[in-house]
């Protein structure tokens, strides 16, 4: 019953679109000719007036402060902003930054491998380093590895519970440079370790299920099949724990690394200008990061060639697209 | 069969690396200390019980001092910043929440004969000065040394003396005598203290600049957010002395004679000022007939006996006594 009735509907449909609506649409486009032109009204935004009213507004009063408050005391900043120490401490900021990166990054693609093994001893070790280091402040583990030797004054090498062959002493083996170092890097390590795996995760089992049909060893699959896949999903993240890095480096000032931060507050300790200093600190700390994000942003688009068809124009190929644009409409004119 | 082998070697032979690189870990035999200086032996002396508890006085309301306390401040309560890193001027005892401390009892003191109730708040020393400036304190008692640097900023009203001391590790490894020994040597100290100054910047009678005049090398001066911190640098051998105000230098002998030695002389003996923000009116004034009242009356004497410093009791208090 239902069946039937359902058939006999659809014929009518059917003959309904065959017979009548096509001819008459072209008799109708053939017999007016051009269809007039649409009078689009674009859409009004209101919304988009108030709002730039109210924010300009506000800019033109954090400007017009900026440069009528006394209390900024440009002077100070510029006169601080070059200082030989100031320059010193952006170089042990940048060297903590890219250092610690590099630990983290190799330790972190290890403990990710070390994680996914079939091995429960070394997934386990590898999970309990995570749970250990991502677990407590980066700023106590700082503080730990620089006084270190508080706790193993003369570490030593020798057979284990055995004879000792050499005998260190801890501060001569970490000086205070490496112990920042070692606080950052074995933190940034636990972080990565995740990133890294979550980028082994993303790639399809289908992937090295075929590289073992076709064979290949479970470290070969790694290595030519599934990390490079990978790597879309490791990149945007790892250059954001890098810019994140470059202002954690900053902790480093409470064991008196001088970083930029420990050098603009030897500054202000001793001529007590601190809110000039913290600005120059942070004009750098900006430029630093600006700059970090502009290379982020081509890695990024790099590694996303593989996925997307046709990638965005990056805002200097925007840039000479408007300029090319009216330069073509400007010489049509004339 | 002979892949298994292989990677069980590789296991074997890992694992005794990394337990010949971790041997030793648990010695702590501080061998080459024991055996330059045989009268003196590293971790060795029993700490003392060293003063925590407060200054056991009554202070009563001065109707006559209460009245010069600016009127929008009247019968509130004092905020009082203090670094309490700071022993036995002011700290927390271990275990306890409550600062304690011949500054907290001093200001509980000024406090109560102004009528008003004293509230400590811990701050990082460094940043006192600025929050003074910013209002966030109504004034700082914190073993701050009254010099004209700092008169800039603020206004002091002086309440006791103390010297600079050097603290060194136990047996005194580096043999320290004088200021000039610390030249070339790495040397610690708080952020923000006149210490960490003299240390870093050539002036009149500093450190740095006494071993310039001696053609030595310039000590390598590490500053540190707290006076813990610093304690725990000397005491991990990241610095070979630190130079802190002799009371505090004391102090901290008394608690951990196993780890530290004092050396060499008491220098530099200068006023400590309570640091009072300069748009305050006549607070200073207020603050200033307290103190004398309370030096008048015997409570003073009483507080600093309490922590074992009245050798930095004064008999003149005054505003702004900045000697340099």
């Amino acid at each position: 019953m239902t069946a039937k009735s359902s058939r006999g509907t659809g014929d009518l449909a059917d003959q309904g679109t065959t017979g009548t609506g096509a001819t008459e649409t072209v008799s109708d486009s053939t017999g007016n000719g051009a269809p007039e032109e649409i009078r689009a009204i674009p859409v009004r935004h209101p919304g988009r007036w108030i709002a730039a009213v109210i924010i300009g507004l506000l800019l033109a009063m954090l400007v017009h402060s900026l440069f009528t408050n006394p209390n900024w005391q440009w002077g100070i900043v510029k006169q601080n902003l070059t200082t030989s120490t100031v320059i010193h401490g952006i170089w042990v900021t940048l060297e903590l930054t890219a250092l610690s990166m590099l630990i983290g990054v190799a330790l972190g693609a290890i403990l990710a491998i070390m994680r996914l093994s079939p091995n429960p001893v070394v997934s386990g070790a590898a999970w309990t380093y995570v749970w250990f280091f991502r677990g407590t402040p980066v700023l106590v583990q700082i503080i730990f590895w620089s006084f270190l030797a508080a706790l193993y004054p003369f570490p030593s090498l020798g057979i284990p519970f055995g004879p000792e062959w050499v005998t260190f002493d801890a501060n001569k083996l970490i000086p205070l440079f490496v112990g920042a170092l070692l606080g950052l890097g074995l933190n940034e390590a636990a972080y990565m370790s995740e990133i890294v795996r979550a980028g082994i995760l993303s790639v399809d089992q289908g992937q090295s299920e075929a590289a073992q049909a076709l064979g290949m060893r479970r470290l070969l699959v790694l290595r030519r099949i599934v990390l490079p896949q990978a790597m879309r999903v490791i990149v945007p993240p790892t250059g954001n724990e890098t810019i994140s890095m470059l202002k954690t480096t900053s902790l480093v000032s409470i064991i008196a690394v001088v970083d930029l931060l420990k050098a603009v507050q030897n500054i202000y300790g001793s001529n007590y200008k601190y809110i000039p200093l913290l600005l120059v600190a942070s004009i750098w700390y900006l430029i630093m990061t600006s700059v970090l994000s502009v290379a982020q942003y081509y890695i990024e688009r790099h590694y996303a060639r593989g996925s997307a068809r046709a990638l965005p124009p990056t805002p200097f190929q925007r840039l000479r697209a408007v300029w090319s644009r009216r330069r073509r409409s400007t010489g049509a004119a004339l | 069969m002979n892949m298994r082998l292989r990677a069980g070697c590789a296991a074997v032979a890992a694992v005794v690396v990394a337990a010949a690189v971790l041997a030793g870990c648990g010695t702590t035999a501080n061998k080459n200390q024991a055996s330059t200086k045989p009268s003196c032996t590293a971790g060795t002396g029993t700490p003392q019980n060293a003063p925590a508890t407060p200054a056991k006085v009554t202070v009563a309301k001065d109707a006559t001092i209460a009245s010069q306390i600016p009127a929008s401040m009247q019968g509130g309560t004092l905020s009082i910043a203090a670094d309490a890193s700071y022993p036995p001027n002011e700290f927390f005892p271990p275990g306890k929440t409550t600062m304690v401390g011949m500054d907290v009892d001093l200001g509980n003191a000024i406090a109560n004969t102004v009528g008003m109730k004293a509230k400590f708040v811990n701050a990082s020393f460094d940043g006192i000065l600025a929050g003074l400036a910013a209002h966030k304190y109504n004034l700082s008692m914190s073993s701050f040394t009254d010099t004209k640097a700092r008169q800039q900023t603020v206004d002091f009203v002086t309440y006791f003396k103390a010297g600079t001391s050097i603290m060194a590790k136990k047996c005194n490894p580096e043999n320290l005598k004088t200021a000039t020994d610390l030249c070339g040597k790495k040397v610690g100290a708080e952020n923000g203290t006149t210490q960490l100054d003299s240390l870093q910047t050539k002036s009149a009678g500093s450190v740095a600049q006494e071993c310039a005049s001696a053609g030595k090398a310039a000590p390598v001066a590490s500053g540190y957010p707290d006076q813990t911190n610093v304690n725990t640098a000397l005491a991990a051998g990241r610095i070979d002395a630190y130079l802190a105000d002799t009371p505090v230098v004391d102090y901290a002998v008394v608690a951990n004679p196993n780890l530290f030695q004092k050396v060499g002389q008491t220098t530099d003996v200068a006023p400590y000022g309570i640091a009072i923000p300069k748009d305050s009116g006549t607070l200073k004034n207020a603050v200033l007939a307290a103190v004398k009242k309370l030096m008048a009356d015997g409570t003073y004497t009483a507080i600093l006996k309490n922590w074992g410093v009245q050798a930095g009791g004064i008999t003149n208090p005054v505003i702004n006594g900045a000697q340099s």
